[in-house]
């Protein structure tokens, strides 16, 4: 009874990967989900993983945050490869739409950060290469700016203005065209 | 309990980052690559505002991959050139306009050899020439648009009020990136467009929409998932499309009455649709294939099983319909125009059909009036034999969705009589008309799993079609 418990242990942990936090908090996760990493699936493929994967760069609070999103978007990669397959499943097309609608809600809700987090999980997913996160945090930025004065946008952001008046006057005769 | 609305919640939020005393410059923490990538999600003029922020800032906008929507034409649009030449490169996004005066040939030419759109990944070209008095071609495209088929993974030419003659050079230009390509109310001859095709080993979606130059289509594609055409609106144009071997094409929008469709390899094939009918179509074939003629099915010795979506143009005979479901007897979703059905005088009861026994879940009808007998019988068709119905829609062509005139349809159509006890009926108004449009534009949506349904779909961009 023992072996047996072992065996299926020892098949869960070969599929599990501890991610370690700056602050050497250790989280847990599949491989599934670790992997929409490119950072730790080069890791995972040159089998330097074991003993856990310290990710110096990363807060805990962060991390948890990262590993939330990972999660959500592996499932949906998960459900994907299986749908192709299994087509014939009658409700198929009712459930893959609501999935993927479910993922649009998720992602709407987890951009809902303060500004620091914000940049920090740019940050952290700059660093991990996940290009599905750095797509969308890149995106809520662009569309904070969009429309907006260069005034307005450095109040936004707490920009200081270091040009001189000189430098100012020849940026917006060369961009003219920015500002018809 | 304490529920905190989105919108408070992002309030919350903010005044947590006051508080916090979070009046630090955070954004420019971030590495200038990031930066730029944020700039290149800007529409042109924004990235270029971003130059005034600060010394920081300056240098990053002529450095991010260029997102450019410009008209080729010193007097519309002075700036283009303005922009190209402050600009180092890449380019990513190039949407040009060009009006069709001769004059602006030039100037069209000069952009699109500026040399700061090396990399270009995504060009649309607009031929809005509405100058060209009607009839009279358009100048070819300059060959310049081919030096960025290195690079790009998104092709899209189209014409308004004019035609345009893709040059037959252009059959020889590979295209190694390319995923996307639309070409709309172009002139294209057989050789050229087959040419492309074959340089093009990833495409993966294809729409050729009222473009003509070319009598048949052969489909060999070993990565193509999505395919919209359309003959063009002249009679003599595009007269059949093959199916030659598709293995990976899972969507096939074809569109037009006088079009010989067969399809040879396409296991994936899921979803097809609006086949138009045709009473004239002789069946006659050989081949061990699946085809159709108008909606004539010529061959039906190998059923498409893998099809689940399928959407029918009107319907000249009960006869084509039952034709139909033997073709694809594994059809979980159907739509059917309505609007002016054939000829319907008698309802078959105990019809056996694989389709209708094991499979059927769906049917939409579209532009349902409730007038003719013939539209009501179509429909008690349905009724009286699809045992696993489980839902039936009625998309209304104008604006007659109120309670009373719902319950006499219910009436009249005798809804209560059915094989399927368990199935729903709505009546819905429809919200846009011109639905192959519509699903047409979706044909590069590859998530979008069925083209048809418009309470998911949206119009699009109508102007340009």
């Amino acid at each position: 009874m023992a072996s047996a418990g072992s065996g299926d242990e020892k098949a869960a942990a070969a599929a599990m990967i501890t991610l370690i936090s700056s602050d050497n908090e250790k989280f847990e996760v599949t491989e599934a989900t670790a992997t929409l990493s490119q950072t730790i699936r080069h890791m995972i493929e040159d089998g330097c993983t074991d003993g856990g994967v310290p990710l110096p760069n990363v807060t805990s609070k962060i991390l948890a945050r990262v590993i939330e999103y990972c999660k959500k978007h592996a499932t949906a990669a998960a459900g994907e490869e299986g749908s192709s397959s299994s087509f014939s499943d009658a409700a198929f097309l009712e459930v893959d739409r609501a999935f993927l609608e479910e993922l649009e809600e998720f992602d709407d809700a987890f951009l809902e950060v303060d500004r620091a987090t914000l940049f920090d999980l740019i940050l952290a997913a700059n660093y991990l290469d996940i290009k599905g996160l750095l797509n969308l945090t890149c995106q809520k930025v662009a569309d904070s700016v969009k429309g907006k004065t260069p005034e307005q946008i450095r109040e936004m952001y707490n920009i200081v203005n270091d040009l001189t008046p000189e430098e100012e006057a020849e940026i917006r005769r060369e961009t003219q065209w920015a500002f018809e | 309990m304490v529920v905190i609305t989105r919108s408070k919640r992002r309030r919350l939020l903010e005044e947590e980052d006051d508080a916090a005393g979070l009046d630090l410059d955070l954004i420019s923490r971030l590495p200038d690559d990031i930066l730029r990538d944020v700039i290149s999600l800007l529409p042109t003029a924004d990235g270029g505002r971003t130059q005034l922020l600060s010394r920081r800032w300056r240098p990053l906008w002529r450095t991010a991959p260029l997102n450019l929507e410009a008209t080729a034409s010193q007097k519309d649009n002075p700036f283009a050139a303005a922009i190209l030449a402050a600009h180092q490169g890449p380019g990513r996004r190039l949407s040009l306009t060009w009006h069709g005066r001769s004059d602006d040939s030039a100037a069209l030419d000069a952009l699109l050899r500026s040399p700061c759109l090396g990399g270009l990944r995504e060009l649309e070209l607009y031929y809005a020439a509405t100058l060209i008095p009607p009839g009279e071609p358009c100048k070819p495209p300059p060959l310049a648009m081919f030096r960025f088929s290195p690079t790009l993974h998104v092709l899209n030419v189209s014409c308004r009020s004019c035609r345009l003659e893709i040059p037959t050079a252009a059959g020889a230009t590979d295209f190694p990136h390319l995923e996307q390509l639309t070409l709309r109310f172009i002139i294209i001859s057989e050789s050229t467009l087959h040419g492309i095709l074959s340089r093009c080993p990833v495409l993966r979606s294809l729409i050729l929409y009222y473009t003509i130059g070319y009598r048949h289509l052969r489909i060999n594609s070993s990565t193509l998932q999505s395919l919209g055409v359309t003959n063009g609106l002249i009679k003599g144009n595009l007269e059949e499309i093959v199916i030659d071997n598709a293995p990976l094409l899972e969507r096939f929008i074809p569109n037009g009455e006088h079009l010989r469709i067969r399809v040879i390899q396409a296991p994936k094939l899921k979803i097809v649709g609006y086949l138009y009918s045709r009473r004239d179509g002789v069946p006659a074939s050989d081949l061990g294939t699946v085809g159709f003629k108008g909606m004539e099915l010529f061959s039906m010795t190998d059923a498409v099983r893998s099809v689940k979506v399928l959407a029918l143009n009107t319907v000249p005979t009960l006869d084509v319909v039952i034709g139909f479901l033997q073709c694809f007897p594994c059809v979980e979703k159907l739509y059917i125009k309505a609007f002016t059905p054939g000829r319907f005088w008698i309802v078959p009861r105990y019809v056996t059909l694989e389709c209708f026994d094991a499979h059927l879940k769906s049917v939409h009808f579209m532009y349902y009036k409730g007038r003719k007998r013939s539209e009501v019988n179509l429909i008690r068709f349905f009724l009286i034999n699809a045992r696993m119905l489980e839902s039936m829609k009625f998309i209304l062509g104008h604006d007659q969705c109120n309670e009373e005139w719902v319950a006499k349809q219910h009436k009249k159509l005798e809804l209560g009589t059915r094989a399927s006890q368990g199935a729903r009926f709505d009546f819905e108004p429809d919200r846009w008309t011109l639905s192959h449009v519509t699903c047409m534009e979706h044909i590069h949506n590859l998530e979008l799993d069925d083209p048809f349904d418009r309470s998911r779909t949206y119009p699009y961009k109508l102007n340009w079609l």
